[in-house]
């Protein structure tokens, strides 16, 4: 266990926002290669975990490496290897998606032109390049963010919510293209979801946080492949330490969050 | 950084909104030499009719403009990405928070001297295809040759970058703590406008930022050193403290949008 390679470790992370504890000693580890679904109910700290990972929002205790660079003294050796789209992709809408794309580019050394129209025909944009941003529609925004995300070739891609507001075909497209690139590019991804079948789909591993905790964690892959036998759970307390006998990431999700654990 | 700010100033040059500063400039100029045109010299800040005395006649207005120029400029380009999240766009890749608000000062620094400079030129341009060139520049009551005019205007034009600088860098103070993009134009522009009567408190005046930016080029014209140096020392200030407590702010700040 000890000699993999993680690329995302969170250590510890916590926040308050006045005497509430949005994120409370969260410890999260990504291997390389792995798709890990991030989920959790609205409010239960998903995104302002994602913003401390990334940097946009200061956690109060904790640290966070990326592959091995401390987030908070080597912040730009370590998010130089991440891709992210935080909540909602923002771009200007008055310039076209080429022209948003090359801004970031150049915010990125070693990154061409060449990568600039390679990454938009991988997100399936090929056609849309000259367009302005502000005729897009979600699902294509969605795929704009992906595209930028991939600027940099990063080793580890942060998407919070990517299917919100996409129609099944979007969403469809969105998960097939997180698989190619997961197999092909081996970039680990950080998914957070409250969609439980999306992340079923697509994830290798899925974490559940409930008021700011990691109250569970499952090897999606074993739950998979047997759906008939008990999963081993690892949670990030003793006293959560339980087993279920789930044969879908829906069941594991409310044996977790409406059987016992994690309820405070 | 360098690439930072060549993003910045692309953003700029490419978004409508410093043309249309530009275009107010150049009708406020045209404006005004048609009053003057049409015999309402009584109510003109031209005291002598010809293309080179134009720009320094003008000089003064100036600063009303960029009062308000400056604080929309401010809100575009910090409170309005911070709100709309395109400030991700820059803080989600290798770039300090600090070369961030850097690169947006030296765009608002680029911003203030283009529209200086365009509204130097615009004014030459309006005021010799409406009078003529003309022989002298007149300015202050006095009269100079045509080298000497070009000269004294380019030195007072350049001298209001300070005051300008300081007013851009107290209203990105306020963008950075705002929320919203009118509350950044709207409180900016309150309290330059209110900082104009610090001057009815008498040990307070020679401390308004409005008042500096109406008249440090009159200032600079008079040559007085004790009066100059103190507004110098006063305009430093604004942009040290400013430019000290924006660093802090952004330093701390939680991006939530």
């Amino acid at each position: 266990m000890e000699n993999k390679r993680f690329i995302l470790e969170v250590r510890e992370l916590t926040k308050k926002l006045g005497s509430r504890t949005v994120v409370d000693r969260l410890n999260l580890r990504i291997e390389e290669g792995e798709i890990y679904g991030f989920l959790g109910k609205n409010g239960s700290g998903k995104t302002t975990t994602i913003r401390m990972i990334t940097g946009l929002v200061h956690p109060d205790a904790g640290e966070v490496r990326i592959c091995g660079y401390d987030l908070k003294s080597q912040f730009k050796a370590a998010i130089s290897l991440v891709g992210a789209i935080v909540e909602t992709p923002a771009f200007y809408a008055q310039l076209t998606a080429y022209d948003n794309l090359k801004l970031t580019a150049n915010l990125l050394p070693g990154v061409t032109r060449h990568r600039v129209e390679e990454v938009l025909t991988i997100a399936g944009l090929s056609e849309r390049t000259r367009d302005k941003v502000g005729s897009y529609s979600l699902g294509m925004k969605q795929r704009l963010g992906i595209a930028c995300a991939l600027l940099n070739r990063p080793k580890l891609i942060i998407l919070d919510e990517p299917t919100n507001g996409l129609d099944p075909q979007g969403m469809k497209e969105i998960k097939e293209l997180i698989v190619q690139l997961a197999s092909e590019h081996g970039i680990s991804f950080l998914i957070s979801s409250h969609l439980l079948r999306d992340i079923e789909q697509i994830c290798t591993m899925a974490g559940i946080i409930r008021n700011g905790k990691l109250i569970a964690e499952c090897d999606v892959r074993q739950l998979r492949a047997s759906r008939e036998e008990p999963i081993a759970i690892a949670a990030s307390e003793p006293m959560h330490a339980i087993r279920s006998k789930a044969t879908t990431l829906e069941q594991f999700y409310f044996d977790m969050t409406e059987g016992g654990a994690g309820n405070d | 950084m360098i690439r930072l700010i060549r993003n910045e100033l692309y953003k700029t040059f490419r978004f409508k909104m410093v043309y249309l500063f530009m275009a107010i400039l150049a009708v406020h100029a045209w404006l005004t030499v048609r009053i003057y045109s049409a015999g309402g010299e009584w109510k003109s800040v031209i005291t002598m009719a010809n293309g080179q005395s134009l720009p320094l006649a003008l000089l003064n207005s100036m600063g009303q403009f960029m009062i308000v120029f400056i604080p929309v400029f401010a809100a575009d380009l910090i409170t309005s990405e911070v709100k709309s999240g395109t400030v991700k766009i820059a803080l989600l890749r290798p770039v300090l928070r600090i070369e961030w608000l850097n690169a947006k000062i030296v765009s608002m620094f680029v911003f203030i001297t283009v529209l200086l400079g365009f509204s130097i030129a615009a004014e030459y341009a309006i005021g010799t295809l409406a009078f003529g060139w003309g022989e002298q520049t007149h300015y202050a009551g006095k009269l100079y040759s045509e080298t000497e005019g070009i000269w004294l205007t380019i030195r007072l034009a350049v001298s209001m970058l300070l005051p300008y600088m300081a007013c851009g860098m107290f209203v990105v103070f306020i963008a950075l703590s705002s929320t919203n993009v009118s509350a950044t134009i709207g409180l900016s522009i309150a309290i330059l406008t209110a900082s104009q009567y610090l001057s009815e408190v008498g040990s307070l005046e020679s401390y308004s930022l409005a008042k500096l930016v109406y008249f440090f080029h009159e200032q600079v014209y008079q040559a007085n050193t004790d009066t100059l140096f103190q507004s110098v020392t006063v305009l430093t200030g604004y942009v040290a403290a400013c430019y000290s407590v924006s660093a802090m702010i952004m330093k701390k700040k939680n991006f939530t949008s």
